[in-house]
C-alpha cells in the first residue's frame, strides 16, 4: 500500500474528473505551487500507483462483444499461458484464480464471431489448456474503471 | 455531427490512451492538424461520452489485499433487479450480466479477510433472489485494464 496525504488526494480527485487539466490549472485550483503538483504526480507515477489515460465507450468504436473465458490450464504451462493470454488482442484481464478453473480471462471484440475466433485461435489452443468455458457478457450495469492494475515494467 | 468517430478522432484517442496528458500541441503535430482542431475534437468526444481522459489507480497501491469474482445464480427474481441490488455494495468494482448461466458476474476488491467476508457472505449472498454464489480469488493478476467502459451508464454511477 502506498500512503497518500490530503494534498495528493485533492490533486488526484481533480484529475479523476478531468485528466486533461494542466499542472498549472490543478495548482491554481488548489492554491499550491505547480512544482508541488508536478512532484506529487511524479512520485505516484514512479511508484506505479496512478496512470492518466483515455477510457473509451466500446460501442461507438464498433466493439460490441465481451466475454469471460474460464480455463483449466496444466500447472506446468500456467506461467507461459498467463503471459501469452495477456498479449492477445482485445484481452483486458488475465489472472490465475482459485476454484474449479485456474485461469480467468476477459476480452472484448468487434462481434461474437471475432470473439470466438480470437478465443479459438489464441487461447483455447494454447499448450496445456485442458478445458475452456466461454461466457458471453450482455451488459454491464456497473464498471468502476478507476481501479486497475498498473504494470510494473 | 456524425455519431461515428472518424480517423482523426481515433488517432487522438490512441494518443490519449498511451498518455492522457499528451499536450494538444504534440498531438496536433503528430496528426498534422491544428491545435484548435485537437482541442475541439477532445471536447466533442468527451461531451458525447465516447471518451474520458481520467486518472486510474493501482489496486495494490490502494491497499486492497484481495481481488476476486462471484458467479451469481439467480432464482425467482429478475436478473437486472438482483444486479441493481449488488451495484451499491462497497468493494464491488463491476457487475455484468451473462448470457445464460451463471446469470451475473461480480468483480470485487477487499482490503482484508473481514472485508472479504463482508462482501461475499454478509452483503452479496443476502441479496433477495440469489440461489447460489460461487466465489474465486485472483492469485496472480497478469493484466487488469479498464479501457472499454459504457461511459454514459458508468460516469453517473461512479
Amino acid at each position: 500500500m502506498l500512503r497518500t496525504d490530503d494534498v495528493d488526494e485533492r490533486i488526484l480527485e481533480l484529475l479523476r474528473d478531468d485528466g486533461r487539466l494542466s499542472n498549472r490549472e490543478v495548482a491554481r485550483r488548489l492554491e499550491i505551487s505547480e512544482g508541488t503538483v508536478r512532484q506529487r504526480l511524479k512520485k505516484l507515477e514512479d511508484a506505479h500507483a496512478i496512470r492518466i489515460g483515455a477510457v473509451v465507450d466500446p460501442l461507438p468504436l464498433g466493439i460490441t462483444a465481451a466475454a469471460s473465458v474460464m480455463l483449466t490450464v496444466d500447472p506446468s504451462t500456467l506461467a507461459s499461458a498467463l503471459a501469452a493470454f495477456s498479449m492477445v488482442p482485445g484481452v483486458v484481464y488475465v489472472a490465475s484464480i482459485t476454484g474449479r478453473f485456474n485461469v480467468f480471462v476477459q476480452l472484448t471484440a468487434l462481434n461474437n464471431a471475432e470473439l470466438r475466433a480470437v478465443v479459438g485461435k489464441h487461447i483455447a489452443r494454447f499448450k496445456g489448456v485442458l478445458a475452456v468455458e466461454l461466457r458471453l457478457l450482455l451488459r454491464s450495469p456497473k464498471h468502476e474503471y478507476h481501479v486497475i492494475a498498473i504494470p510494473r515494467t | 455531427m456524425t455519431k461515428t468517430p472518424d480517423e482523426i478522432d481515433l488517432r487522438i484517442i490512441d494518443a490519449l490512451r498511451q498518455d492522457g496528458r499528451t499536450p494538444n500541441k504534440t498531438i496536433a503535430k503528430m496528426l498534422n492538424v491544428s491545435e484548435t482542431t485537437v482541442a475541439s475534437r477532445i471536447r466533442a468526444l468527451t461531451e458525447r461520452n465516447i471518451m474520458q481522459v481520467t486518472l486510474q489507480r493501482d489496486i495494490y497501491s490502494l491497499g486492497y489485499e484481495f481481488q476476486g469474482f462471484l458467479d451469481v445464480y439467480v432464482g425467482n427474481r429478475d436478473v437486472d433487479a438482483v444486479a441493481a441490488d449488488i451495484v451499491p455494495i462497497k468493494g464491488v468494482l463491476a457487475v455484468a450480466i451473462y448470457l445464460g448461466s451463471p446469470d451475473i458476474l461480480v468483480s470485487f476488491a477487499a482490503c482484508n479477510r473481514e472485508d472479504l467476508a463482508r462482501i461475499v457472505n454478509d452483503e452479496v449472498a443476502k441479496v433477495a433472489g440469489i440461489q447460489r454464489v460461487d466465489s474465486y480469488l485472483a492469485l496472480e493478476i497478469r493484466k487488469f485494464e479498464a479501457a472499454h467502459v459504457a461511459l454514459g451508464v458508468n460516469r453517473a454511477a461512479n
